[in-house]
């Protein structure tokens, strides 16, 4: 199990956070930007929502890292839509992120689980 | 749908995008705004409702345009370079330059086939000289392990040379040292191998029973020796055999362990069969066996060797401990060599002890290779250094060429780091090109100097490995890139420079600096190139006056060869009948003039240096010592000063007698006739009187003992008659052609005793020639560059002239027009390029002194400063450049005057 410290507790609820979700949902398929805040709305019974700005300065932090990849795509009818996709890398930080957040979920667990149960 | 755009730009402002990115990322965001909107608009919201919840997406933007400013601020000064406008990162800079470079070599065959030829040149002399010193001085031993670990000592007298050890000495220093795991000592042995087949002399060690455990060998059948082999009063004799012995003499017999076999008349039990890979502690000799110590006990090698303190021969080396420094092993063993000093002042006087790292090879030995090897490899660098003149000279020149070329890249935006680099990775390709063709060269060079090796030496070289490993590679690698770097870098840094304007008018304004620098890449060529020729000259000289040296003796019509009477089971008084019968039947033999026996043989032989005394002195006198019979001086025709020779009568009953050098006599009796005088080897002690008082009747010439140039030692002659050897030196004086004399040799030793080898059969006129191997190695090898520089420094002059006639064809037809003749065109060019060289000899003539000051060693009878050598070098060099100038200056002068004003 990993060990984490009180500064990182801080960092990856506020960032890993948005970075594990988007980094989730895109494991499956590759999906444009409004896709993505639609699903993790509906998919968060709308507990978490994310807007444009936040949402975009994730994901070009994310490009811009290697760990995604968008790519225009036109469908015929339809105006042509950025997909971004998961790269290798991402593959490897999503699974590191994943540990990260699981172990953190499993402390908090149990510290937050009532004493005699 | 409302037009997003204007929302976006407002909130992104400041933050400057490539129109491209900046387009694209308005697109998506929009699109993204659309979609909400509709969505909200499905939802029954009102548009209003719908408009502002979908620019509340928008909300935070100052982030958004941060992380963008941050994330992709344009670089200050992008290069632009040829077919792309995308952003390019190192390697897809570094691929384009060598795919451009790549072009630029194959669009001038002939530069690239010029500058490839010389940097092979250049760079494969480097590679031959490393590739030869390599298995000398770096390829590990083979066989063991850790080699890193261990380390030679050896023993100093007053603080100089690498001596061997006496036994008692080294127990000492491996009872009472810390630094060592173990301690272990070895001596060379020739051996009579005997089975019941034909006898064969085989070389091995006797060796401590930790030998091979300090070395961390491995057998290959049955087992190594061990300390209970070594222990005093030890059961049988054993013995450890080679793997080739094993294959060679056994044909790889599985059962050879346990087999008896003979060495020098005795019983052997072969207890196991070495590594493959181990052939001892001295690389390029093969040893075959193995024998520990206490069979010096038991059999009579011995003759109390091992109790001896005076009796240096032992080299001991061991396995330093972890984290034991050199330094720390020889403050040590210093410590223990002058408690020992101390404690045996008659033997130890003076004596100290070393430690070096790496075993394989004599210290001193490895000493003075790594002294020789320097010199040639100076001159190796000297032609590469040439090399790299001459093509940074091509560089220059064609830089000039491609101006046009780099004034467009500068002008579409190329940054000059780029350009450098460019170009830089074009001679970088150049530099590999030649490197890879150097090592043809090298491995061809390789034989050339091992062909010119005396027969004994090229033997070795059957046991050396000569061939490229991965050291030479990375050798050759490590030269090639630094060539590159070094002839590339300042026409680059020259060529980035160009002036805009003037390149892309086509202009021929070359800047002057550019042609100084040519003119300097040629100075140096000439200047290092007679640097080279003449310490080439000195050498030729050497050898000359080496050929003729007075060594003291004749080495001409005088055959030798080794008997060993030890290993045939002969006890003193037969083998001195079978000497003296064996001289008698050679004497008689008709063509031969005189037959003498001595232990050792000059100029070939190991040293046999040791204390004498002069009686009512104290002193301790070191000298040379051979032992030799009746007729040494004269079949040797050394001359007799004063006294008489020794004679037949001189024998074991009668009162000892010794001959003197001229040099002993002076150390030993300054300004005293030595005649009659006493003295003793070992020094006497009161009530010790077994120490044999020897009196002087003969003091003879010096002569050279190891080394044919070096000042004659003092030397010391003992009658065998008195001190009898088994192992002797047969030297024959005669008018015979030496193949039938040998025949004959080996005729009458069989004739008394068919199971003696005759062997080491040779002139000692061979080893003569074999002595002076260093100057002759260095003699060819220098020379040999030298003219290489020569001819590079020659083709240097005559490029760099030829260009500049060519881009001074305008001032030439300009002249030519206003009524200069041939001659007066003739002569501008021709002193042109004589400017240089003389320049170039006067920077030469210092630089030369600091190269041949280095090889003064390896001088004899010629002075650094050898007026004749300095002279015949100087006129040769300019009588090269005059050649060299000549056709350029001939071109000079069939200049048109009115196609040369033209051409603008």
């Amino acid at each position: 199990m990993q060990s984490i410290n009180a500064q990182k507790f801080e960092r990856e609820l506020k960032k890993g956070g948005a970075e594990l979700l988007v980094l989730s949902l895109l494991e499956a398929r590759p999906r444009h930007g409004y896709e993505l805040r639609k699903l993790i709305e509906t998919r968060s019974d709308g507990a978490l929502k994310f807007n444009a700005a936040s949402l975009y300065l994730l994901l070009y932090r994310l490009e811009k890292r290697g760990w995604i990849e968008g790519r225009w795509v036109e469908k015929a009818g339809e105006r042509r839509r950025r997909f971004y996709k998961l790269t290798k890398e991402g593959k490897k930080a999503l699974a590191a992120q994943r540990s990260i957040w699981e172990s953190f979920v499993a402390a908090i667990n149990r510290i937050t689980r009532p004493e005699n149960a | 749908m409302p037009d997003w755009n204007p929302e976006i730009r407002q909130r992104l402002a400041g933050v400057k995008l490539e129109t491209a990115r900046e387009a694209a990322i308005f697109e998506e965001l929009a699109q993204y705004l659309d979609d909400h909107y509709a969505e909200l608009l499905a939802g029954a919201a009102s548009e209003a409702e719908a408009y502002r919840q979908t620019l509340a997406e928008l909300s935070g933007s100052e982030l958004l345009a941060h992380e963008l400013r941050r994330a992709e601020r344009p670089s200050p000064q992008e290069p632009i370079v040829f077919g792309t406008n995308r952003r390019t990162n190192m390697i897809a800079d570094f691929w384009q330059d060598l795919r451009y470079g790549a072009r630029m070599l194959m669009k001038n065959p002939g530069f690239t086939l010029i500058a490839v030829t010389t940097l092979a040149l250049g760079i494969g002399a480097n590679t031959a000289v490393f590739s030869f010193i390599n298995p000398l001085l770096f390829k590990p031993l083979p066989g063991v392990t850790q080699p890193e670990r261990l380390a030679q000592v050896s023993r100093t007298y007053d603080g100089h040379g690498f001596s061997e050890f006496s036994y008692p000495d080294y127990l000492d220093y491996r009872d009472h040292n810390t630094v060592m795991f173990g301690l272990a000592v070895r001596r060379g042995g020739s051996f009579n191998l005997n089975d019941g087949r034909e006898a064969e002399r085989v070389e091995g060690e006797i060796v401590s029973g930790n030998f091979f455990d300090v070395l961390g060998v491995k057998p290959e059948r049955g087992r190594l020796l061990t300390p209970a082999d070594d222990s005093e009063g030890g059961g049988d004799l054993v013995v450890v055999i080679s793997n080739g012995l094993w294959r060679r003499r056994f044909a790889a017999d599985p059962v050879v362990v346990g087999k008896t076999i003979k060495l020098n008349g005795y019983d052997y039990t072969v207890v196991g069969v070495a590594d493959e890979k181990f052939e001892g502690i001295r690389a390029g000799a093969k040893m075959d066996i193995w024998v520990p110590i206490t069979t010096l006990r038991q059999t009579d090698l011995s003759r109390g060797e091992l109790d001896d303190r005076g009796a240096s021969s032992w080299e001991v080396f061991g396995w330093l401990k972890p984290g034991v420094t050199i330094e720390r092993a020889n403050a040590e063993f210093s410590t223990i060599a002058r408690q020992l000093e101390q404690a045996y002042p008659d033997t130890n006087d003076k004596d100290g002890a070393r430690v070096d790292p790496d075993l394989g090879m004599d210290p001193e030995v490895r000493m003075l290779l790594r002294q020789f090897t320097f010199i040639p490899f100076a001159a190796v660098g000297i032609v590469l250094l040439i090399a790299c003149a001459n093509v940074a000279g091509l560089l220059l020149a064609r830089s000039n060429a491609r101006r046009k070329e780099i004034g467009t890249r500068l002008a579409v935006g190329a940054g000059r780091a780029r350009i450098v680099r460019q170009l830089l990775t074009e001679s970088l390709m150049l530099a590999l090109l030649g490197g890879a063709f150097g090592i043809l060269i090298g491995v061809w060079m390789t034989r050339g100097v091992i062909s010119v090796l005396p027969n004994d030496f090229r033997d070795l070289s059957f046991k050396f490995d000569f061939s490229v490993d991965w050291r030479v590679l990375a050798f050759t690698l490590a030269a090639s890139t630094l060539t590159g770097a070094l002839f590339g870098l300042i026409p680059a840094m020259q060529a980035s420079r160009t002036d805009l304007v003037s390149a892309l008018k086509d202009a021929r304004s070359a800047g002057s600096r550019r042609t100084g620098l040519r003119g300097a890449m040629v100075l140096t060529q000439v200047a290092l190139s007679f640097v080279l020729l003449i310490a080439g000259g000195l050498l030729i000289r050497t050898l000359r006056n080496a050929r003729a040296i007075d060594l003291g003796y004749q080495v001409e019509s005088l055959l030798t060869a080794r008997i060993e009477l030890l290993g045939q089971n002969y006890n003193e008084a037969q083998g001195r009948m079978f000497q003296r019968r064996l001289t008698e039947r050679l004497e008689a033999l008709s063509g031969v003039q005189s037959v003498s026996l001595a232990q050792y043989l000059p100029l070939n032989d190991g040293r046999s240096e040791m204390g004498m005394f002069p009686e009512r002195d104290g002193r301790r006198v070191q000298t040379f010592r051979n032992i030799v019979s009746q007729r040494y001086l004269e079949t040797m025709m050394i001359p007799l000063l004063a006294g008489r020779q020794f004679n037949e009568n001189d024998d074991a009953q009668a009162p000892r007698v010794a001959i003197i050098s001229e040099t002993l006599q002076r150390r030993a009796w300054p300004n005293e006739n030595p005649i009659g005088k006493r003295f003793t080897i070992g020094r006497p002690t009161d009530g010790d009187d077994h120490l044999p008082s020897i009196e002087v009747i003969g003091v003879v010439r010096d002569i050279a003992l190891r080394y044919p140039l070096d000042p004659a030692g003092p030397a010391l002659y003992l009658p065998l008659l008195q001190n009898y050897r088994g192992g002797i030196a047969l030297h024959l004086r005669s008018t015979i052609n030496p193949e039938q004399l040998a025949a004959a040799v080996r005729r009458e030793a069989g004739a008394l005793d068919p199971n003696l080898p005759v062997y080491r059969v040779a002139l000692l006129e061979d080893h003569f020639t074999a002595a002076l191997t260093p100057q002759r190695l260095l003699t060819q090898l220098i020379s040999g560059f030298g003219l290489l520089a020569l001819a590079l420094a020659g083709a240097g002059l005559y490029g760099s002239l030829a260009y500049s006639v060519s881009q001074r064809t305008q001032e030439i037809g300009l002249r030519i027009a206003l009524g200069a003749q041939g001659r007066d065109v003739l002569r501008l060019v021709v002193l042109d390029g004589m400017k240089l060289t003389i320049l170039g000899l006067a920077i030469g003539l210092p630089a030369s002194y600091g190269l041949t000051k280095l090889m003064k060693s390896y001088l004899y009878g010629v002075s650094l400063t050898d007026p004749l050598t300095f002279a015949v070098i100087s006129a040769t060099l300019l009588a090269v450049a005059l050649a060299a100038c000549y056709a350029p200056a001939r071109r000079a002068t069939k200049v048109d005057p009115m196609i040369a004003l033209r051409c603008e």
